[in-house]
């Protein structure tokens, strides 16, 4: 069969990354997603990581990779005649999703009583910074500042330096997993009963459950958390760490959690004379002098290469991996590719192009990138000819007054 | 313990059966709290994520672990042992009455206990077998032990967080769990909404590498299409490429991420320490943004400045003025915030046997007609052997048997 979800229509006026990744796994699936963009300029990051660092608004790798599949229109949203043209569109579509502040779809009418007019089981999906409501709704904010407001970038680094956090967006990603879940689920909801629904979606909030047992020590032990490098909080377990390889900043990680894994490991560096010392022998002892075993250990994974490592402790039952990097992702690692991680697909100005692919495999619908994203405006006469019905001579007219 | 529903819920009418470690925790949760009827299968005596700390007040104990908690409320709960074949029987007459099932087990092992989506799915054609695995169903490492670090590692999140002063740092959190439990919940959602359309089901494989090499935003794209190996850099954000500055400057109190917009140099300027950045080209041209020795300066002066504030005063006098500048919060701050308390964000949650009742995070989505909710506390050990089993026509004497002989 088609993708799983072939026939559903979602008009997406999310831009950037957090709203855009929602509706990614949805176009994998077959869905046809309408990507609204401004007259002119698109999306914002239509000119991060450009192809061969030529510039061009239809050369962004970044846009490529998360808008994969999906359409594209144009329109000039400020103006009525543009506002005319969605409301029209509304009741084509399943769902309408934004991520805009608060103010931005009331202003255009587009808010969800409207659409619930235009159509009357309409799921809307408005995936926000800071949601709706609340003294920061009209915050601005991008995936660094949530995970600042989070926690989570206070308690990743080392208790001896400043704080660190994700070097990206990583909130993008979970505000666009609970995104997509919401949509899935408020689709389900529909099936069974016939209604729409309304969901305000905080990417802050999206995030916040992934701390969540640091939340409850807190609440319910009074206990704050604190940075632990990369060791555990709550769970013992040493060597638990990164340590460095032989090669160019190369660095594998380590883990051993049992006395039986800590056996395994002890035994798969030949028992060195160290590993029998008193303050090695159990797991709090080897909390308690983790700096002094993490030397030793990165004694010996210094003459290895982190994939040495990984394979010489894992055939001995213990965890161990190498720190990928994206070339050794995308050009080396052997396990993605058995899973058919990367794929290829065409874009019709970059050509045919390398994509990250399924993050899961469906048996029977099993999604696919199926091309690369669309050129600025490159389904407006798709979109407004064959979907709403428009002659050539009034989308030309619509061009000409620059409304599309 | 009897659940409490006041409204109707998404998933009120999917059945789940859960048989997971931390890899499909949260999966199972999402599923829970959205109204799912989410039956875990524990080993007699209880799973292993029980022992995972904290604990409540720091008593390490089966009933006690904050993780389990967290990671499963609003489930149900059974305990079977699949090394025997009574137990077998039973997971595959749960099996038949269920709409989704979530494992984590390694490839291959429910297979070899008869018990692999194909043979279940026999019985069962609109089964959703959700199988969350380290690295994907078979190849070189499928049989790998893989906790978070191995997951964050293995996808390339990890490579990416860090100063280049340190080792690359593991993100708060278990971010390789959750970033598959997500995903995971996804592909079994598209398959729910298949199954709507044709009626059968299907098998839904996850990878934790693969879901975590999803999730990185720039290190891939940038080695795709520029052959630059982004590695870590800090707090610096990788829009920017490689560089010598982050995106979190000292406050009098702590720290401000500045991601997102110029500093406020009419302000700066007032208080005499913008230094030269009034009129400065790094504003006006990228090209600087890139030079080391420039946006060392640029960023020096700033932080000189954010030093002399308060991390909130900096955060809600730069929001006035369109600068998305926001507070690096401890989980305390977190939880005092006003904003997240006008949300109701966190919910209280009786646990009756110890007579208390918790704070628990809430709710990652606002639904307006079938909200989120934590229906009850994590289940106890075996807590609905009696419902569950009881439903497949099991007497009070069967079960006690099977107790006594190690099957639940």
């Amino acid at each position: 069969m088609e993708g799983a979800l072939a026939g559903l229509r979602v008009l997406d006026f999310t831009w950037v990354l957090a709203g855009p990744s929602s509706t990614r796994f949805l176009a994998d699936h077959g869905a046809q997603i309408i990507k609204v963009e401004q007259r002119g300029t698109g999306d914002r990051v239509r000119q991060a990581v450009l192809a061969d660092a030529k510039p061009g608004v239809n050369r962004g790798g970044y846009f490529n990779c998360i808008n994969r599949g999906k359409l594209s229109i144009t329109l000039n949203m400020g103006d009525p005649r543009a506002q005319g043209l969605v409301r029209r569109l509304v009741p084509l579509c399943d769902i309408v999703v934004d991520n805009f502040r608060p103010g931005i779809m009331e202003r255009w009418g587009l808010d969800y009583e409207n659409l619930r007019r235009l159509r009357p089981d309409i799921i809307a999906l408005s995936l926000s910074g800071m949601g709706r409501t609340g003294p920061y709704a009209g915050y601005g904010s991008f995936g660094p500042n949530l995970q600042a407001l989070s926690g989570i970038t206070y308690l990743t680094g080392f208790p001896w330096r400043d704080p660190v956090g994700f070097g990206y967006s990583y909130s993008d990603y979970t505000g666009g997993w609970a995104g997509a879940l919401a949509m899935l689920q408020a689709l389900h909801y529909r099936r069974r009963t016939g209604q729409g629904q309304f969901v305000d979606l905080s990417q802050l909030e999206a995030l916040l459950p992934m701390l969540g047992v640091g939340l409850m020590d807190l609440t319910v032990n009074g206990r704050q958390a604190t940075r632990a490098g990369n060791r555990l909080p709550g769970q013992p377990a040493a060597p638990h760490g990164a340590y460095r390889c032989r090669g160019d900043d190369q660095w594998c990680v380590i883990a051993v959690f049992t006395p039986a894994e800590w056996e395994a490991f002890c035994r798969a560096l030949g028992n060195p004379p160290w590993a029998v010392d008193p303050k090695f022998a159990s797991v709090t002892a080897r909390v308690q002098h983790q700096d002094e075993l993490d030397r030793l250990v990165e004694e010996w994974t210094g003459q290895r290469t982190p994939d040495q490592v990984m394979e010489h402790l894992q055939s001995h039952g213990v965890a161990a991996a190498a720190v990928r990097e994206a070339p050794d992702l995308i050009d080396r690692d052997p396990q993605l590719r058995e899973f058919g991680f990367w794929v290829e697909a065409d874009h019709p100005e970059l050509g045919r192009r390398l994509y990250e692919g399924m993050p899961f495999k469906l048996s029977e619908t099993p999604g696919a990138v199926r091309r690369g994203s669309p050129l600025l405006g490159e389904h407006n006469d798709l979109v407004f000819g064959e979907l709403l019905g428009l002659s050539p001579e009034e989308i030309a007219g619509l061009k000409k007054a620059e409304v599309i | 313990m009897a659940e409490t529903r006041d409204h109707p819920q998404a998933l009120e009418d999917i059945r789940v059966l859960e048989l997971a470690d931390e890899k499909g925790l949260y999966c199972g949760k999402l599923l829970a709290d959205m109204g799912a009827q989410v039956i875990k299968v524990e080993r007699p005596g209880g799973d292993p994520t029980r022992d995972i700390g904290p604990f409540y007040q720091d008593r390490p104990h089966r009933e006690r672990s904050l993780f389990f908690w967290h990671y499963n409320t609003s489930k149900q709960d059974v305990t079977l042992s699949l090394e025997t074949p009574e137990g077998r029987g039973l997971f595959r007459r749960l099996a038949a009455k269920t709409d989704i099932i979530i494992e984590t087990t390694l490839p291959g092992s429910l297979e070899a206990l008869g018990l692999g989506y194909d043979s279940l799915a026999a019985d069962n054609p609109g089964l959703i077998m959700t199988s969350i695995t380290s690295f994907g169903p078979q190849g070189p490492y499928s049989q790998y032990k893989a906790p978070d670090i191995v997951g964050v590692a293995m996808g390339g999140m990890m490579t990416v967080c860090g100063e280049p002063e340190t080792p690359p740092v593991q993100p708060y959190g278990g971010q390789a769990y959750h970033a598959v439990s997500c995903q995971a919940a996804i592909g079994a959602l598209i398959a729910l909404y298949a199954r709507g359309l044709t009626g059968r089901g299907q098998h839904v494989q996850a990878s934790m590498q693969a879901a975590v090499a999803f999730s990185t935003e720039f290190t891939n794209l940038w080695w795709i299409y520029q052959k630059l190996n982004l590695k870590r850099h800090g707090s610096r954000h990788g829009a920017s490429g490689p560089g010598p500055v982050g995106n979190i400057c000292h406050t009098k109190d702590g720290y401000i991420c500045i991601m997102g917009g110029n500093p406020p140099l009419d302000w700066m300027e007032r208080e005499g320490l913008a230094g030269d950045l009034k009129g400065h080209p790094y504003w006006s041209n990228p090209a600087l943004r890139r030079d080391p020795q420039v946006s060392l300066h640029v960023f020096g002066l700033t932080d000189a400045w954010t030093r002399t504030h308060s991390k909130m005063k900096l955060f809600h006098a730069c929001q006035a003025q369109q600068i998305n500048w926001a507070p690096v919060y401890s989980l305390e701050e977190v939880h005092a915030d006003p904003h997240i308390q006008a949300r109701d964000f966190f919910v209280e949650i009786e646990h009756p046997e110890l007579g208390a009742r918790f704070e628990y995070p809430g709710a990652p989505y606002k639904f307006g007609e079938t909200p989120w909710s934590i229906r009850r506390r994590a289940p106890l050990v075996g807590e609905d052997n009696s419902e569950v089993y009881g439903a497949l026509g099991l007497s009070k004497e069967e079960l006690a048997l099977l107790a006594q002989a190690g099957v639940i």
